[in-house]
């Protein structure tokens, strides 16, 4: 009865449009009050302590270490790298658009925000070369995906947080699977390119390329920091100097240096960024992320009931009576979150569903790491499926395209997303080989 | 139809507040953050509270970038139903949403203020920060009381017909 009725307010609440969050909080409230009262200073206390947590600080630093290095001009510098070398290859501001986003990705750790920094810029370029809007849009919603795969990944510091899973290691499972998407995405760029009649930049000599490429290496050192400070560097020991290898920083240590290396490069080398630009920049992204805390800290408060109530623990010993396989069981969790993909976005699919399914995957053997990918994936998929597809409506408040019209052009790289989302779920070693090898 | 001063007034200063709270938190975080790292990373040194206050400046930061996205109704819902409702039965939905939202945010803020009053009576200190915990445990009646006025002034906005954020992005 219980769960029924705390199932019954939270779809209510869902159906009538109140936000993700009040649902979340609002339904256990309701119920609470009715079956299974929480002392009201419980409530007042999880709600802080919720969020009381240095790992989740990672969000809002990387989210503003991005925004930085829009305002600050080095998404410019990096689609001019990705154009000098590839661009004139057939297709070339097409591939330049997914290699700027694979570059952005790693750095980011947003897919909407990689659509936006990259699409505002190469949108109207992809126009001017002559490539169609439908292969333009399809380039830069699909490419932009990459954003949560590679490392750093808003979704992945998330699901690291619910599920006390390392962030690091999450970081390094997405990066094989990362190259590989955006491998398909360059081969489908190419593909796509054929039959497009677009102008093709000059091949440049590598004495045209190197002012571009040194114009761009402030830019390209970010990525590198942000990975050697993660990941750390092989041991060494010179005497003097010596090292014992493994993570310099912690994640949210390296979101903080993203975001102070944003802005030194931003105001002193490109002279783009100043103090009031940069907080302009971070007061309009913070939105964004206070929408993700309050979020967190319901789901939370959500995810402490439904165990409390041993929701997830009946989950578990239904889903063993049915003796499902691991290959199943990871068919139906892609199933299920490819349906929940439709209607919700990434951050809210974990907080809510992952609570729930996690015990049973761990009851069944599964890697939470490679879980935590295979979910990432699924989140991919629907950022770029109607109705609720964030990378969708980025893309059509860049054209000015209706939604559909987007979600049209994304569909034949969406083929991409599709066979990665398989190789993944079936081949664990993908995101699990690099892990295991480093950690 | 315009709103009227008062009101304008006090979504003026909410604004207001949240963009000092916002920008002046989260700078302060930065620099607590950034000189943490660089102390215990180059000089091998550091403050045991450096941490504790990070986190602290960040999520009341955030907080107040949450009450700003409820001004802009920017908190991520699934609005099929309304989105293709005819105008009177929307209203009716938004305005339900609304109240219902508004609704548990003053409970969060009773619930917060009635932890922070435990925390008092208690006389807890913060082993990190060396605060008193009632203080840190304050942001959560502050920031619901300023996300339930957000919600109030957008309660206003909807049934006096007037245009809020979440309106013309849907329209």
């Amino acid at each position: 009865m219980t769960t029924l009725t705390l199932l019954l307010c939270f779809f209510g609440l869902i159906i009538v449009g109140a936000p993700i969050a009040v649902a979340l909080g609002g339904s256990v409230i309701a119920t609470s009050m009715l079956f299974a009262p929480i002392p009201i200073e419980v409530i007042g206390q999880k709600l802080f302590a919720n969020l009381d947590h240095v790992t989740l600080m990672a969000v809002p630093f990387f989210f503003f270490s991005a925004a930085l290095m829009e305002t600050g001009g080095m998404v410019r510098r990096l689609i001019d790298l990705a154009n000098a070398l590839v661009g004139h290859w057939r297709g070339g501001l097409g591939l330049t658009t997914v290699g700027s986003c694979t570059l952005f990705a790693a750095i980011s750790g947003s897919s909407p925000a990689t659509v936006a920094a990259v699409g505002r810029i190469l949108y109207p370029s992809l126009l001017k070369e002559g490539y169609t809007s439908r292969y333009a849009l399809g380039a830069l919603v699909t490419a932009g995906s990459i954003g949560i795969l590679i490392p750093p990944s808003i979704p992945l510091i998330i699901y690291g947080f619910v599920t006390e899973t390392s962030v690091i290691r999450l970081f390094l499972a997405g990066v094989v699977p990362g190259l590989m998407y955006a491998a398909g995405l360059l081969f489908m760029a190419r593909w796509l390119a054929k039959g497009q009649t677009h102008v093709t930049t000059q091949r440049l000599s590598w004495q045209e390329r190197w002012p571009v490429v040194r114009n761009a290496l402030p830019s390209l050192s970010l990525p590198v920091f942000l990975l050697v400070g993660i990941y750390g560097l092989p041991a060494f020991d010179w005497g003097v100097l010596a090292y014992e290898g493994g993570a310099i920083f912690t994640p949210t240590e390296a979101a903080i240096m993203g975001c102070l290396l944003a802005f030194v490069v931003g105001k002193w080398w490109y002279r783009e960024l100043t103090v009031r630009s940069a907080l302009t920049a971070v007061i309009r992204t913070a939105p964004s992320v206070g929408m993700i805390f309050f979020i967190t800290t319901n789901a939370l408060l959500f995810a402490f009931f439904i165990t409390k109530m041993g929701i997830p623990q009946a989950v578990t010993e239904f889903l063993l009576e049915m003796k499902l396989s691991k290959e199943a069981f990871l068919m139906l969790i892609n199933i299920l979150l490819t349906i929940v993909g439709f209607f919700l976005e990434g951050v809210p699919t974990i907080l809510m569903f992952v609570p729930v399914l996690f015990p049973a995957a761990m009851a069944l053997g599964i890697d939470p790491v490679h879980l935590g990918i295979i979910i990432v994936l699924n989140i991919e998929l629907g950022l770029v499926t109607p109705p609720v597809g964030l990378n969708l409506f980025v893309g059509a408040g860049i054209s000015g395209k209706p939604v559909v019209e987007v979600f049209r052009a994304a569909l034949p790289w969406m083929s991409v997303t599709v066979v990665m989302l398989l190789l993944v779920t079936y081949v664990p070693s993908l995101s699990l080989y690099l892990p295991n090898l480093l950690m | 139809m315009n709103r009227p001063a008062w009101l304008q007034r006090i979504d003026d200063t909410l604004s207001w507040l949240e963009s000092g709270l916002i920008g002046g938190l989260t700078a302060l975080a930065f620099l607590t953050g950034s000189s943490q790292v660089i102390l215990r990373y180059v000089f091998n040194t550091g403050f045991a509270w450096s941490e504790g206050m990070f986190v602290l400046l960040t999520v009341a930061a955030m907080l107040a970038a949450g009450s700003r996205a409820a001004r802009d109704d920017a908190h991520v819902r699934m609005d099929l139903l309304a989105q293709h409702a005819a105008p009177g039965p929307r209203k009716a939905l938004q305005l339900t949403a609304h109240l219902l939202t508004l609704g548990l945010c003053v409970y969060f803020c009773v619930a917060g203020y009635t932890y922070v009053r435990f925390s008092f009576d208690m006389e807890t200190i913060a082993p990190e920060t060396g605060i008193a915990e009632w203080k840190t445990w304050l942001l959560i009646p502050l920031s619901m009381a300023a996300f339930s006025l957000r919600y109030a002034i957008l309660l206003i906005d909807v049934w006096c017909d007037r245009p809020t954020a979440y309106k013309e992005v849907r329209e």
